[in-house]
């Protein structure tokens, strides 16, 4: 299985093939996408193809070839990657001094640059030159989660394949084939991640997320009925979970759900159906009719928890944050 | 003129196998390639050039088709001949005296200093040495120095082009002994020709459209742009369609933006959400649909400002039959303040791991200000308003000059509008009864906010129905539906609290309690009414005279729930909230300046209590506030008996007609100056408040939004009828 394993990334493997058969790849490449997206597997498989030795349907992943560049030794096959926090000037210096001899094994050189949105300025401006007129037998592939970072110049020398986020059924897809999620599961798992294969990946690996959704809902009924007094208290718990970030997504998730229901739209997720009968208490009236919340209020809960999100990647007082959040829940800010 | 074919050589990217070799084979740049050959054939060369710009605008081909000119072997002609044995090598980068230094490489000193060195020694083999260097932004402070020696007075016979995409990292001294050249950003017809003409010469076919869509891309770059149909061939080998290349690009179709806003300008939720579903389900980048319907907006802009049809859509084909459907249903307002909502999107989206909530949320505001086109302006909104007053004013209203007393206490925002408003609310209360002038007064501006609201205003003109309307079009018909009964139920209709009881939870635990919530709107709105009555399941609320607009507000449908909620859980059993108004002025001319007239008030009160207990029997001692007090519990009694929010009003409406008839003569003068002064001060916190920046992400929209349900529900409800 060569390109195939790659989902959802039809378009570009259909470009690559193309020109790999047709002995016309150009000699730089820029793979962009988010974490998770699945740039460096593109760009193994790519390289890969680019030196093995089997004529059909490269790559074959078993030739000598193959296996040396998967496991990164082969001699043709360069990988640059950040010092730190960036790439700098001296290691291109370095890298390219190599570059100018012939393949020694293989076909063609590749330099596969991780990060590149990482490069310094100058480093970055030192590639300009070999990024637009390499020796031949040379080919770049860059990768890039910020391509927006990028030197306009590197992206304009390159040939730039956006890798797309995953629909909902790829989604679907990938998991049925990476891994033994249970339906309901899966839906969240697809809710959560966002079209990103990797962070699905992650999170069906980890597991637990159908206890999270209960303990979720049950968190959200507590907190209506509570006293001011105890909320202070959940959320002191709260924020003292490791998996603070999961339950933000998933409130982030049932708010969402509920805007949609108040503005008439069924909610696509059916998880909350399969929940209903799995847990026996009546779940769906607590997503789906939550007593005449307006939509303002929806809307105003899905922006703070988004907002939250963001927030909560840098450091910020958790258990403060938690606390202002279950106020807004209560309407009380 | 393309005489290469690159089938022989090794496999190239298109921008380098189709660099142009001669100088008429340049797309634009016309003013720099006919001042160089101009200078070539005068034979006239400087010694130093200066070519900036951005990308993939022509600079490193221009420095080398410069070169080949100098030093082709046939003479310094306009044009290179492209055979000889020197522009061959110049064409394969080999020949000896054209040297190309990679600047960002050898950006140091010592670099600069051998290459002085050597700059001393002739040409090898050509009439000139010519040194191209490119990036040379990249070059540090000490190596710009150390050149600036020998770019003024060079050898004779070495010729410098310097290549930049940032001049203004040049120092001046390097610009200053330059001949510069600005490189501009092509036209999209310009990369369209190009472009043409790569692709017969490969024998790739694609269409016209698709050209611009790759140019657009490519804004104004045509390496982009050539890089862009390469990724298309490579896909599509012999050619490629328009759809197809938009899926390449990973563009939304033209119809996805058109729907979006089409759900935009409909108002239409449902469809709206539809689309982006749409969009995110084919796993598209929202990213790129993002720019893609900005860039839409940004046509509509030019379209809106009156900027010429034609060369506006020239480069946009695909887009031309939605953006003219388009043209007309956004004002300019409306446009910046959604392109400025994208612009703020488009930064988040780029960090959110749920990119598609953020449209969606994005997409409910922009329907938002949508609707709210016509009053994005302060100017519209206040020519609306003095095209309210004068109305007002002509119908001649008696409510005008009351609650002149009163108003120093008000607080808050609320203050200084009570003036217009109060006399808004007082028409929206009379307008079933007998007394029809202000009715007529004011047909004509309900028609209008009519039709400027759409489908916003609800046709009964209930208050309570008309917010749920203008908020949640889809959702709140329904709402309404489930939630009356349930209300019903759990009413205790038997219950009664005594007056004392209710004016210690009213001090002790509600007002409080508001303020602990923070809810200063409604306790500025509360603080200067007193409880009334709370019995069969209605809490009755007693406001001074005068306070219509406080009335009004607090009867909008959020206000009103909030308060029952509050007073469910202080009862222990659910209420409805009525608001009545005291008919005359106290002689203090204070409502509740201090306890001692708290106190001193009581015995009205419990008076008319009493009264309407024992069925009206007529004991007052205090005529004062009395009569209308006692029409106030009418209107309670017949409304318990009616339910209906006409007779209420109608019932309310009699109690007016003593009251103004009385002392109109008197009041009316005093009245209208009141109104006049107080209308500029409204006005001038209105403007405070607008100041562009009404709609806004964040805490402030909590404020902005207040403030909007707070200026149209007033509007609305006053006029719809």
């Amino acid at each position: 299985m060569g390109f195939e394993e790659i989902i959802g990334q039809d378009l570009i493997i259909r470009a690559l093939k193309r020109s790999l058969s047709s002995g016309q790849t150009t000699h730089a490449y820029l793979f962009s996408g988010p974490d998770g997206s699945g740039k460096k597997s593109l760009a193994f498989l790519f390289a890969q193809a680019l030196n093995c030795s089997s004529e059909l349907d490269p790559p074959c992943k078993s030739c000598l070839s193959c296996r040396k560049t998967l496991s990164g030794i082969h001699p043709d096959f360069y990988q640059l990657f950040p010092e730190g926090a960036s790439i700098k000037i001296g290691q291109l210096r370095e890298l390219k001094e190599s570059l100018y001899y012939f393949p020694r094994e293989g076909r063609k050189k590749v330099c596969l640059i991780h990060g590149a949105d990482l490069m310094t300025l100058p480093a970055a401006n030192s590639l300009l030159q070999i990024l637009e007129e390499p020796p031949a037998d040379l080919v770049f592939i860059l990768l890039s989660s910020r391509p927006w970072a990028l030197l306009p110049t590197v992206v304009s020398r390159s040939l730039h394949f956006a890798l797309k986020p995953l629909s909902p059924e790829e989604m679907e897809l990938l998991l049925k084939r990476q891994s033994l999620l249970e339906p309901q599961e899966r839906e969240i798992v697809i809710a959560l991640a966002g079209g990103n294969p990797g962070k699905a990946l992650e999170l069906s690996s980890k597991g637990g997320l159908k206890k999270s959704l209960e303990e979720v809902l049950l968190l959200l009924e507590s907190l209506e009925n509570e006293s001011l007094d105890n909320i202070f208290i959940k959320a002191e718990e709260l924020s003292g979970k490791e998996n603070l970030q999961e339950v933000i997504n998933l409130l982030l998730i049932i708010y969402r759900n509920r805007l949609l229901f108040e503005l008439g739209v069924r909610p696509e997720i059916k998880l909350i159906k399969d929940k209903l009968q799995y847990n026996n208490i009546n779940v769906e009236e607590k997503i789906l009719f939550p007593g005449g919340e307006n939509i303002n209020y929806l809307e105003r809960m899905c922006r703070h928890l988004l907002d939250l999100q963001g927030e909560l990647l840098n450091n910020i007082n958790k258990r403060l944050a938690v606390e202002v959040l279950f106020l807004q829940m209560r309407g009380a800010v | 003129m393309s005489t290469r074919s690159p089938e022989n050589k090794p496999y190239r990217a298109l921008y380098r196998s189709w660099r142009p070799q001669f100088f008429s084979e340049v797309v634009g740049q016309e003013h720099v390639v006919r001042t160089l050959q101009n200078a070539l054939a005068a034979g006239r060369v400087a010694h130093a050039y200066l070519f900036c710009g951005l990308r993939g605008t022509g600079k490193t081909t221009m420095a080398k088709l410069l070169a080949k000119a100098l030093n082709c072997l046939e003479g310094i002609n306009p044009e290179p001949c492209g055979r000889c044995r020197s522009c061959q090598e110049v064409m394969d980068g080999r020949n000896m005296d054209v040297l190309e230094i990679d600047a960002a490489s050898n950006r140091g000193i010592d670099e600069i200093r051998d290459l002085r060195d050597k700059a001393r020694y002739a040409a090898a083999q050509n009439r000139f040495k010519v040194y191209i260097i490119d990036e040379v932004h990249m070059l540090t402070n000490e190596a710009f120095n150390a050149l600036l020696k020998i770019l003024e007075e060079p050898p004779p016979g070495v010729v410098f082009i310097l290549a930049t995409t940032e001049v203004y990292k040049l120092p001046l001294t390097v610009v200053s002994r330059c001949q510069r050249f600005d490189f501009h950003l092509l036209e999209g017809k310009q990369v369209v020709g190009r472009l043409q003409e790569v692709a017969r010469g490969m024998n790739f076919s694609v269409e016209e459209e698709t050209l611009y869509l790759l140019a657009r891309q490519a804004e104004g770059s045509m390496r982009d742009a050539l890089g862009l149909l390469e990724q298309c061939r490579a896909y599509g080998g012999e050619k490629v369609s328009y759809s197809e290349a938009l899926e390449i690009l990973g563009l939304t179709a033209p119809e996805a933006i058109y729907n979006l806003l089409q759900a935009i300008v409909e108002g239409d939720n449902l469809s709206g959400l539809a689309a982006i579903n749409e969009v995110v389900s084919k796993g598209k980048d929202l990213q790129r649909f993002l720019q893609e319907m900005t860039l839409y907006l940004r046509r509509l802009v030019l379209l809106q400002s009156g900027s010429d049809e034609e060369k506006t859509l020239q480069d946009v084909p695909g887009l031309k039959p939605y953006l003219l459907r388009h043209k007309d249903k956004f004002n300019d307002l409306v446009l910046l303040e959604m392109l400025e909502i994208l612009q703020g999107l488009s930064g988040k989206l780029r960090n959110s791991s749920q990119p598609s909530f953020l449209l969606e949320l994005a997409f409910l505001r922009l329907v938002r200000v949508y609707r709210f086109r016509d009053y994005l302006s302060p100017e519209a909104l206040l020519s609306r308003l003095e095209e309210l007053e004068e109305k007002l004013q002509s119908a001649g209203l008696e409510g005008l000059n009351a609650g002149t007393g009163a108003k120093s206490q008000a607080s808050g925002k609320e203050k200084p509008a009570a003036g217009p408003e109060r006399a808004a609310a007082a028409v929206d209360d009379s307008v079933p009864g007998e007394i029809l002038p202000p009715a007529d007064g004011k047909a004509p501006a309900g028609e209008e906010t009519a039709s400027g609201l759409g489908k916003a205003a609800a046709p009964e003109g209930d208050p309570g129905l008309l917010e749920g309307e203008t908020h949640s079009p889809a959702g709140s018909s329904g709402k309404v539906g489930f939630e009356e009964p349930e209300r019903e139920a759990e009413r205790e209709p038997e219950r009664e609290v005594d007056l004392e009881q209710l004016r210690e939870i009213w001090h002790n635990k509600l007002l409080p309690e508001i303020k602990k919530q923070r809810k200063h709107n409604i306790y500025a709105l509360l603080q200067d009414g007193r409880p009334f009555s709370c019995k069969k399941g209605v809490f009755t609320i007693c406001l001074p005279q005068g306070y219509s607009f406080h009335k009004g507000r607090i009867e909008s449908t959020r206000n009103k729930k909030y308060i029952e909620s509050l007073l469910k859980y202080l009862l222990g059993y659910a209420v409805d909230l009525r608001v009545i108004l005291q008919e005359k002025p106290e002689e203090t001319g204070n409502w509740f300046g201090s306890q001692e007239e708290n106190t001193r008030e009581e015995n009205p009160r419990e008076e008319i209590t009493r009264e309407v207990n024992a069925e009206k029997s007529t004991a007052g001692k205090n005529a004062q506030g009395k009569s209308s007090l006692e029409e106030s519990e009418q209107e309670i009694n017949k409304k318990e008996k009616t339910k209906g929010k006409i007779t209420n009003r109608h019932s309310l409406r009699s109690g007016y007609k003593h009251n103004p008839l009385n002392e109109s003569g008197a009041g009316y003068g005093a009245g209208g100056t009141q109104i006049s002064g107080d209308n500029d001060y409204f006005i001038r916190e209105m403007l405070e408040l607008f100041d562009g920046k009404l709609i806004e992400a964040g805490s402030n929209e909590l404020k902005s939004r207040e403030f909007w349900s707070f200026s149209i529900d007033s509007v609305t409800e006053e006029t719809d009828e």
